[in-house]
């Protein structure tokens, strides 16, 4: 690894670091998608699913609701 | 004269008609009052008659008038009935009209969701070696053309079951098209992404088959909304293509995806995966492959106000399934102001088998802004860099710049992006001219 990634590498611990530990607030996770998947949202002709349901039983309430992502 | 009798006989005669008159008057009028008082009474009866038909046609055309009614009436609750389908194609001939339209497809679990997914992404590349410039017809190898099914079981008492079978089909990959070989690269078939079986309970997921190892992705980490165009996979854009070589002025036998790697875990692979609860946006992942190999990653996300970061870091030993790795560490994180300003790091060393060699290292970072220009959507530009030294060869040190721009156009959910790069390699004793490609294209999520 050279010198200039070494550095580089350390000023993001302490960004990291900084961020995780200095800013306070209301704070919660959130899903996150892979670089390569396809993007989340809206299809071209699926619509705001972003997907198109073959089959969902009449009961959607007991179904999730799921997009494709790599996690 | 003979004039007296005539003019007695004409007093006779007046006289007689005088008795006749006043005898037979009152008579004839009373006849004639009776003959009157017959008409009127049959004149009104006459009419009592027709005012009785009348009544009884107006009672015709009543009862006609409400029976058309009747018919209106349900025809056009049948209209209404009627859904016309999205696709603007009416409703088959035959068929009861008033009858709810069946699905397609049908299933007996009334808690089944089956959902079908995928995206086209094609570009042209114009890459350059420093002695020619070639134009290429490409699919796009940051975010691959691809199809999926997605099939989940709502969970009962946190438990519950899916799948994920997903393909992809790259006609002229952009990673793998180069001088030599220019159309056709890449065969016409499919090629596997994920078939798996997953189960998620309240301690985890676990996932069986074909898909992600735990170490996957966790060099690819990047919230700077162009990684259609580029991100630490840089032999996605043009990594294929040979190096020309200026000593023996012809192209060399080395690639950038033979220099160039961002240590991306195990990729996907047959394998068993476990992925623990996330608590409090952390969460740990383990998957052991096909052939002895494993991995460990650790997962983060974290957002506020203003901020969103994201961050993972693997362990990976492929085991016997790769000659040359013994075990790589990676990680990458990246970071989003809410402004649209974004930071983006991701590096790894790795450790090989071959004790004689020189540990490969890589380094990648990237700068981005997002914002909106125009009433199309956002508009996403970013810069990058990233190196690796001693991946094929030691002594070799691999640069790589670039540029990246995706407009995103909402209303068709599709991107337009280009992309820049430049491949520079280093290596003793040879003397090999950057490769320099643009890309441009359109992703079009369907």
């Amino acid at each position: 690894m050279t010198c200039f990634a070494r550095m580089t590498v350390k000023l993001w611990l302490v960004v990291a670091a900084l961020f995780l530990f200095g800013c306070g607030g209301g704070s919660q996770s959130f899903e996150y998608h892979a670089a390569d998947d396809p993007p989340p949202g809206p299809g071209l002709f699926s619509g705001s699913d972003g997907t198109f349901t073959i089959y969902q039983s009449n009961r959607e309430e007991d179904v999730e609701e799921t997009e494709p992502t790599s996690k | 004269m003979r004039i007296k009798p005539e003019s007695q006989s004409f007093e006779a005669v007046r006289s007689l008609l005088g008795v006749v008159g006043r005898s037979f008057l009152p008579c004839l009028m009373i006849v004639g009052l009776l003959l009157t008082g017959s008409a009127q009474s049959v004149a009104a009866a006459s009419i009592e008659e027709r005012l009785e038909a009348l009544e009884q046609l107006l009672q015709q055309e009543r009862e006609k008038n409400e029976a058309q009614a009747r018919t209106i009436e349900q025809l056009q609750n049948q209209l209404d009935a009627i859904e016309v389908p999205a696709s603007g194609s009416a409703v088959v001939a035959g068929q009861d009209v008033a009858a709810p339209a069946k699905p397609v497809v049908q299933s007996g679990n009334d808690k089944v969701k089956v959902q079908l997914y995928g995206q086209l992404n094609r570009g042209v590349l114009i890459a350059d070696d420093g002695d020619s410039t070639k134009t290429y017809q490409v699919d796009n190898d940051n975010s691959s053309t691809r199809i999926g099914l997605l099939g989940s079981v709502a969970p009962d008492e946190g438990w519950g079951i899916g799948t994920r079978f997903e393909v992809e089909f790259e006609s002229n990959s952009s990673s793998a098209v180069n001088q030599d070989d220019r159309n056709g690269v890449g065969g016409d078939n499919f090629h596997e992404r994920w078939a798996e079986i997953f189960i998620q309970s309240p301690y985890g997921k676990l996932s069986l088959g074909q898909g992600d190892t735990a170490s996957n992705n966790t060099s690819e980490v990047d919230l700077s909304g162009t990684t259609v165009a580029g991100y630490s996979d840089l032999n996605a854009v043009a990594g294929g293509m040979f190096f020309y070589d200026d000593d023996i002025e012809d192209l060399s036998g080395t690639k950038p995806k033979d220099v160039f790697s961002n240590f991306d875990g195990l990729s996907r692979d047959d394998r068993i995966r476990y992925d623990t609860p996330e608590w409090n946006g952390l969460s740990l992942a383990t998957s052991a492959i096909s052939g002895s190999g494993g991995d460990v990653a650790l997962f983060y996300t974290y957002k506020n106000d203003q901020f969103k970061l994201a961050a993972a870091t693997a362990y990976s030993n492929p085991g016997s399934t790769s000659d040359t790795i013994d075990d790589t560490v990676n990680g990458s994180v990246s970071l989003l102001h809410s402004s649209g300003l974004n930071l983006t790091f991701a590096g790894g060393v790795r450790d090989l088998k071959d004790s004689d060699r020189d540990d490969p290292s890589f380094f990648y970072t990237k700068l981005g802004y997002r914002t909106s220009l125009c009433k199309l959507g956002d508009t996403a530009f970013s810069i990058d860099y990233g190196s690796n030294d001693d991946v094929s060869v030691d002594g070799d040190e691999a640069e790589s710049f670039g540029a990246q721009l995706v407009q995103y156009i909402d209303k068709w959910a599709t991107e337009f992006y280009r992309s820049f790069r430049n491949y520079d390699l280093d290596r003793d004793d040879t003397d090999y001219e950057d490769v320099n490609a643009l890309l441009s294209g359109l992703r079009v999520k369907f």
